[in-house]
């Protein structure tokens, strides 16, 4: 396999808004910067399937009077359960405005009242109103930050690069090695400072609302090159994606929607029961009395619940105009692909995997615990805590994405010239190689892929227990162990996804192993890790972070502790 | 009655292959298929080296999954297939093709008008003096 390599002041991993972010950020500090994307181009990453919007501290219009950074701050730390790194928090809480107001420079539209005010919309857990309202919000965000970094000479997009390996001087991070698609060559992108912004993980479960390639390569990538990783116990499910038929199956229908403000509607079990009582509950609440309700035998043929719009008290007329104005992209896609109406008839849904809630540890500044890596967005660890409120993590995405990005730009003079290890580059090109040749027990990459959703479903789902994790930990051992020598793909040149696939199932193994291992570790219940032999919350003995490094070959669990600051005095 | 759907598929892999070829597939449907149904289908059962790109937004505004359906672009998350229908399955044919359904799409700009490519080909190069 033919190798190149190219250099660059910073490259950046991932190109949804945290990625895009961090690179307009670094190009801001005058440096060079190449962005990395796993597909075609300007398509990446979940932010443009956020369906609500970005929120902000503003406090101008009347309803929002008194709200503040400080405010926001209070909100986003209760929900964290107390996991919440306060450092990283106060960013988030100190700088959305000013993110908010560079979104509107690059040409986002937000809405605004007749004064002049951005319009501004209460949400669940926020004192005050501050969700901006975006016209289809995440996918305008996402596409026109990825506009605006088009538009820098000192960013240079590379499209179909799968990265997938830090590439290490010593102890400094030096840049990232990944498969050039197109070309069908390994390709070391060499750089003085690397940002991670390779977004979540829950495409590691086989239900999930995520795209298919949001596996958390990024986290094993870090873990692989001896970086310090937080909370990956902590996922977070959203309820009602849909969970059948399979050509949308994952697609998500609004939870929040089902409220008597809207369509007045309800979640049901095979009995035609009615689940949620009024007020209905928060998400991780209303999640685990779904998932009890399917346990009890009382769901429906897919191993759903019934999303019934039929059964609302409102008028259809009235039902369709609320869908066509929240969600009518989501509710023309269902039409298109399914040939099914939501409105006009009952579909099947059930708790999907949704968000990443750790990752790879940071501090205010976006550095991570190895020299010249960088990490911010979904793939960060850990300002928003065990838990989060919804809107919070595009926030992040902008607060975190800048911070980092004008971080890894700053006094790079003072940086030597990136170098990398030759004998690492012909290891990976022997490894590839040998993934062509014939094999015993041949194991296929896609198979690969799947059978390790298929563990951290069983594993890893909602109600977690000592027995089904030990079970989930035992086969991805097993995993780790055959999967690179029995993996057997064609050689069929240009854009070889089998290759690719056969990379990502050995990163997902890693990450897997992390996310289950952590389970272990934790022994309580806090709000995105629920065990059934632990169910309570133990403030005593695990108010800390779970970390975990690669020591002598294997995972390495400790606690650490959550880092507190004075919120006034701490500057940014 | 066969109610399976007939997929015929561009394959082509500019390295290796003089023209183009077209396979016929049977996929077996009960219900109507999504396009993307029908390619994983493929890939999963009959032949894992077919290359196409899969969806990413899943709510048909990402464009990822671009394809020409019978002889149309649209979107392979949200077209919907018949039982018993055939359905030809191309690349789209205004950018070179890198493999059977990928094509290049190069660097894309949108504006409020349209969408750009505003480089072509593959890698962009940046090398530096070393």
């Amino acid at each position: 396999m033919e190798f190149k390599h190219r250099y660059t002041d910073v490259v950046v991993v991932g190109s949804g808004g945290a990625g895009v972010r961090a690179a307009i950020g670094a190009a801001d500090e005058g440096a060079d910067v190449v962005l990395t994307e796993e597909g075609a181009s300007g398509t990446a990453g979940a932010t443009q399937c956020a369906l609500w919007s970005i929120q902000a501290p503003f406090g101008q219009q009347e309803r929002s009077k008194g709200d503040s950074p400080k405010v926001f701050f209070n909100d986003m730390l209760e929900a964290g359960r107390g996991l919440s790194d306060q450092n990283v928090l106060s960013v988030i809480a100190k700088t959305m405005c000013d993110r908010v107001r560079d979104l509107e420079d690059y040409g986002v539209d937000f809405k605004k009242t007749e004064e002049g005010h951005y319009y501004q919309t209460p949400f669940p857990g926020q004192s005050y109103p501050r969700s901006c309202y975006v016209k289809r919000n995440g996918h305008s965000i996402a596409t026109i930050l990825y506009n605006e970094a088009q538009s820098r000479e000192d960013i240079r997009v590379k499209t179909d690069f799968y990265a997938y390996k830090l590439i290490k001087d010593g102890n400094r991070v030096t840049g990232v090695l990944g498969l050039d698609m197109k070309k069908n060559e390994l390709e070391a992108i060499l750089a003085k400072s690397t940002v991670l912004a390779t977004g979540g993980n829950s495409s590691l479960w086989k239900h999930s609302d995520n795209p298919p390639t949001v596996t958390g390569d990024g986290v094993a990538m870090a873990y692989e090159a001896g970086a310090e990783i937080y909370d990956m116990e902590f996922n977070h499910f959203y309820g009602t994606d849909l969970i059948w038929p399979p050509s949308v199956k994952g697609t998500v229908l609004l939870y929040e929607l089902l409220v008597p403000e809207f369509f007045d509607a309800n979640v049901y079990n095979s009995e035609g029961e009615p689940l949620f009582e009024e007020p209905f509950p928060i998400r991780d609440e209303a999640i685990i009395q779904m998932h009890k309700e399917i346990q009890a035998g009382r769901g429906t043929p897919h191993g759903g619940l019934w999303y019934d719009l039929t059964k609302s008290n409102k008028s259809k007329e009235e039902v369709r105009e609320i869908m066509e104005n929240m969600t009518g992209r989501h509710y023309q896609f269902i039409k298109d692909a399914a040939g099914i109406d939501v409105v006009e008839e009952p579909v099947e849904v059930k708790p999907a995997a949704h968000y990443q809630c750790g990752g790879v540890r940071i501090n205010e500044k976006g550095e991570t615990s190895l020299a010249g890596l960088y990490a911010c967005g979904e793939a960060e660890g850990n300002p928003l805590g065990a838990n989060r409120l919804a809107g919070s993590a595009l926030a992040d995405t902008q607060a975190m994405g800048a911070q980092a990005g004008k971080h890894a730009a700053l006094n790079l003079d003072e940086v030597e010239e990136p170098t990398f290890d030759k004998d690492v580059i012909d290891e990976e090109k022997e490894k590839i190689s040998n993934l062509t040749e014939e094999k015993d027990d041949p194991i296929r990459s896609d198979k690969a892929v799947e059978d390790v959703k298929e563990v951290m479903m069983d594993s890893m789902y909602i109600i977690r227990s000592e027995e089904g994790m030990q079970k989930g930990l035992k086969k991805i051992r097993s995993m780790k162990e055959k999967v690179p020598r029995s993996i057997m793909i064609h050689d069929t040149g240009r854009f070889n996804i089998e290759l690719a696939k056969a990379l990502k199932a050995q990163l997902m193994i890693k990450t897997a192993e992390l996310c289950i291992g952590s389970g272990l570790f934790r022994k309580e219940s806090r709000g995105h890790h629920q065990r059934k032999d632990y169910p309570d919350r133990d403030d005593e003995n695990w108010k800390v972070h779970t970390a975990v490094k690669l020591k002598n070959g294997k995972p390495s669990f400790s606690k650490k502790p959550v880092k507190t600051v004075n919120f006034d005095s701490f500057e940014v | 009655m066969n109610d399976n759907i007939e997929v015929k598929v561009f394959r082509f892999d500019p390295e290796n292959d003089d023209r183009p070829r077209y396979e016929t597939h049977e996929v077996p449907a009960d219900e109507p298929k999504s396009v993307r149904t029908l390619l994983r289908y493929i890939r999963e059962n009959h032949d894992p080296t077919l290359a196409f790109r899969d969806h990413i937004c899943f709510k048909g505004t990402c464009s990822n999954c671009l394809i020409n359906v019978n002889g149309k672009s649209a979107r392979a998350c949200s077209t919907r297939v018949d039982t018993g229908e055939t359905v030809v399955l191309e690349p789209l044919s205004v950018h070179p093709v890198i493999k059977d359904l990928v094509v290049d799409r190069g660097v894309k700009v949108k504006t409020d008008e349209a969408t750009f490519t505003i480089k072509e080909g593959t890698t962009i190069d940046i090398d530096r003096e070393e």
